[in-house]
């Protein structure tokens, strides 16, 4: 460096480089660092957290907080306004629907069953696509091909013509619908965590770890998996999103959760019906499922550039 | 570039047999439909035994797709013009076992376009497809066209003007776009629109099925802004995405700072050099846009009332009326596959080194 520099801050840089040499950060550290610095993500984790805390916990909620059943009808209480003087004195705070049941006690409850369709449907598909796509990516040849054809075949449906042949079929409860979703979905994710594989695969350290002796399961779980966590969380993200909206369309459909289970979807069905006497019920549901994909998407693309390899700071 | 196209064929080939048998399976996986169909009053459980087995219940399944896919009229056939089968191959040519022969094949197979009758509708399934199809095509081309002119223009505005107010919020919009559940737009914008607003109608473009006295399309148009709307979100959403960032790659080309150092002015800069260039990853994205083109939209098309193909596969789906969900399923396979052949067929004819992979 040029002379003029202070030797007290030349001080104070070797000491910062030592810390930094004995302490240096990991890589999901460095990436976590960089997501909290990144307004956008932490809102939309915050509002998720609240979320999922609420939908959880909404049988408590309706049964203590709220006092609510909300699958109890009552016809003399149809289509209540939300926050109107009479919402506020029953105690229906979001109003009702067309049959008089609580808006608000099935707005939790219908957000547990779409948040859950969501999670555990996205957990299912990337269990799904990793271990497809690790074996593909890695053993290529007849495996490989395949594999390829099955991911072309089902891609070539669009898949909600897909869905719609399979839930008509089988209709399925909520239950099934997260394996339904699982099975039409896996193809998107296998496909990413094949082209990673096939990138790792020829990388220095596995093939010294085949040298070694590793057998083919060995290096794909010990090796080659931990370097498709940064991307299975991103991926994880999004299709959490992605699937809360495909759900909601089906049961909008009546293809999906039928009620009187409801979800945010289903609760969406017949609002056309209900535009001049209750436009809180076509607008209040789909309210949630927009915010809630909205900050899946956000938080994804908020992770995506936070474990970016490639992203200095 | 002729070889390319023809091996690109060929592969399509078995993706096609894969839909067709993925598809079949699913459907007599729901159980065959022949035993309760055949059901007419007066008719004995015999008969109507006989019936099915003539229809070919008792065949292997490979038996029953090869006549679901290339019809029975070659299998069971008449040659001497008597109205009865004399000849037949594969299947047998008393199927029912009433020591007389059968009467010949009729069906000619999905590949020829025979998907049966409908259930409800009791038409041939390929009369009720291509009846739908010009409302589909009007619709999509409309929204395509409109996604694209938009999505490309706030693109190339978002480069030039990179993390800057218009920059930052079509990014927005465009995650958001992406995060709407259509439905709820679409439901939301009649609410507004035509409920409170009144400005424009609600319901059928011209009644469910189309009548000859649908008034041409510019004396509808009213019945056109939202569904057409709807549509485009999502091209606008990923045209404008991709459009920003190939531009943002363009802008950084040396040719780009050798045009500057002419002295051209921005517009032509961005315009003639960048634009233009920067428009070739648009081609990825035509695939995904042929299929809805000839697929459709099933959400739009069934809130809007819309009679294209999309809301014909949901209400038949909601009717259980399988063969022509059947049909739909494998068209929107086969809009699909001609999507990406076409993209990457055009891809391949602006990126040389693709067809030599």
């Amino acid at each position: 460096m040029a002379s003029h520099t202070n030797p007290k801050s030349n001080i104070a840089r070797i000491h910062l480089d030592e810390r930094e040499l004995y302490h240096s950060e990991g890589f999901w550290m460095r990436g976590f660092r960089r997501l909290r610095r990144d307004p956008l993500s932490m809102i939309s984790l915050s509002v998720l957290t609240v979320l999922v805390v609420i939908t959880v916990f909404a049988p408590l909620i309706n049964n203590y907080i709220l006092k609510v059943d909300p699958n109890l009808t009552d016809p003399s209480i149809r289509l209540m306004r939300p926050f109107s003087a009479e919402s506020i004195e029953t105690g229906h705070l979001l109003g009702t629907d067309d049959l008089g049941r609580d808006y608000l006690g099935r707005l939790l409850q219908g957000g547990r069953i779409s948040l859950a369709i969501g999670f555990f449907g996205a957990v299912i598909t990337l269990a799904i696509g990793v271990s497809i796509g690790m074996v593909a990516g890695y053993f290529g040849g007849p495996v490989d091909d395949a594999i390829n054809w099955a991911i072309t075949t089902l891609d070539s449906i669009p898949s909600l013509y897909l869905l719609i042949l399979i839930t008509v079929i089988l209709r399925p409860s909520a239950q099934s619908l997260i394996l339904v979703l699982a099975l039409v979905g896996w193809t998107g994710g296998t496909r990413l965590m094949r082209g990673q594989t096939i990138a790792l695969r020829h990388q220095e350290y596995i093939i010294s770890a085949e040298a070694l002796g590793a057998t083919p399961w060995r290096i794909m779980f010990v090796h080659i998996f931990p370097n498709l966590l940064s991307i299975l969380t991103v991926v994880l993200t999004r299709g959490i999103g992605n699937l809360i909206l495909v759900e909601s369309v089906l049961s909008f459909f009546s293809l999906g959760v039928l009620p009187p289970t409801p979800t945010w979807g289903n609760m969406l069905t017949n609002a056309q019906d209900f535009f001049r006497t209750g436009p809180h019920m076509a607008t209040i549901s789909g309210l949630m499922i927009f915010i809630t994909v909205l900050c899946l998407y956000v938080l994804g693309d908020g992770l995506r550039d936070a474990f970016d390899p490639e992203l200095v700071d | 570039m002729r070889r390319y196209i023809i091996r690109r064929l060929i592969q399509a080939i078995p993706t096609f047999l894969g839909i067709t048998i993925l598809s079949y399976a699913l459907m007599t996986a729901s159980g065959n439909p022949v035993r309760t169909l055949s059901f007419r009053p007066g008719r004995t459980p015999d008969d109507m035994e006989r019936l099915a087995a003539r229809l070919g219940v008792n065949d292997p399944w490979p038996v029953q797709y090869v006549r679901w896919l290339l019809g029975d009229d070659w299998m069971r056939r008449d040659t001497d013009g008597d109205g009865i089968a004399d000849t037949a191959i594969i299947i047998e040519l008393d199927a029912d076992g009433d020591g007389e022969p059968d009467p010949p094949g009729t069906r000619r197979g999905v590949l020829r376009g025979d998907f049966g009758n409908s259930f409800v509708a009791g038409r041939p399934v390929i009369d009720i497809l291509t009846e739908r199809f010009p409302a589909t095509l009007e619709l999509s081309i409309a929204g395509i066209t409109l996604g694209a002119l938009i999505g490309i223009a706030i693109g190339i505005i978002a480069a030039v003007t990179r993390g800057g107010m218009f920059d930052n919020v079509s990014r927005v919009i465009a995650v958001a776009f992406d995060a709407i559940p259509s439905f709820w737009l679409s439901i939301m914008l009649l609410l507004i629109f035509s409920v409170q607003l009144n400005i424009f109608p609600i319901g059928d473009r011209c009644g469910f099925t189309l009548e000859p006295s649908c008034p041409p399309i510019y004396q509808r148009l009213e019945y056109m802004v939202l569904p057409v709307f709807v549509f485009a979100t999502g091209f606008i959403a990923a045209y404008s995405r991709i459009m920003r960032a190939s531009m943002l790659d363009i802008l950084n080309k040396d040719y780009i700072l050798t045009a500057r150092a002419k002295g051209l002015t921005n517009r032509s800069i961005w315009f003639r050099h960048g634009a233009r260039n920067a428009m070739i990853p648009i081609a990825t994205f035509l695939g995904p846009a042929i299929t809805s083109l000839l697929a459709g939209a099933v959400i739009i098309e069934r809130i809007f009332n819309y009679p294209g193909v999309g809301s014909t596969a949901l209400n038949a789906a909601l009717q259980r009326d399988f063969p022509v969900v059947m049909a739909t399923t494998i068209y929107a396979g086969l809009a699909t596959i001609i999507g990406y052949l076409i993209s990457d067929m055009l891809y391949a004819a602006i990126d040389p080194r693709i067809r030599f992979e």
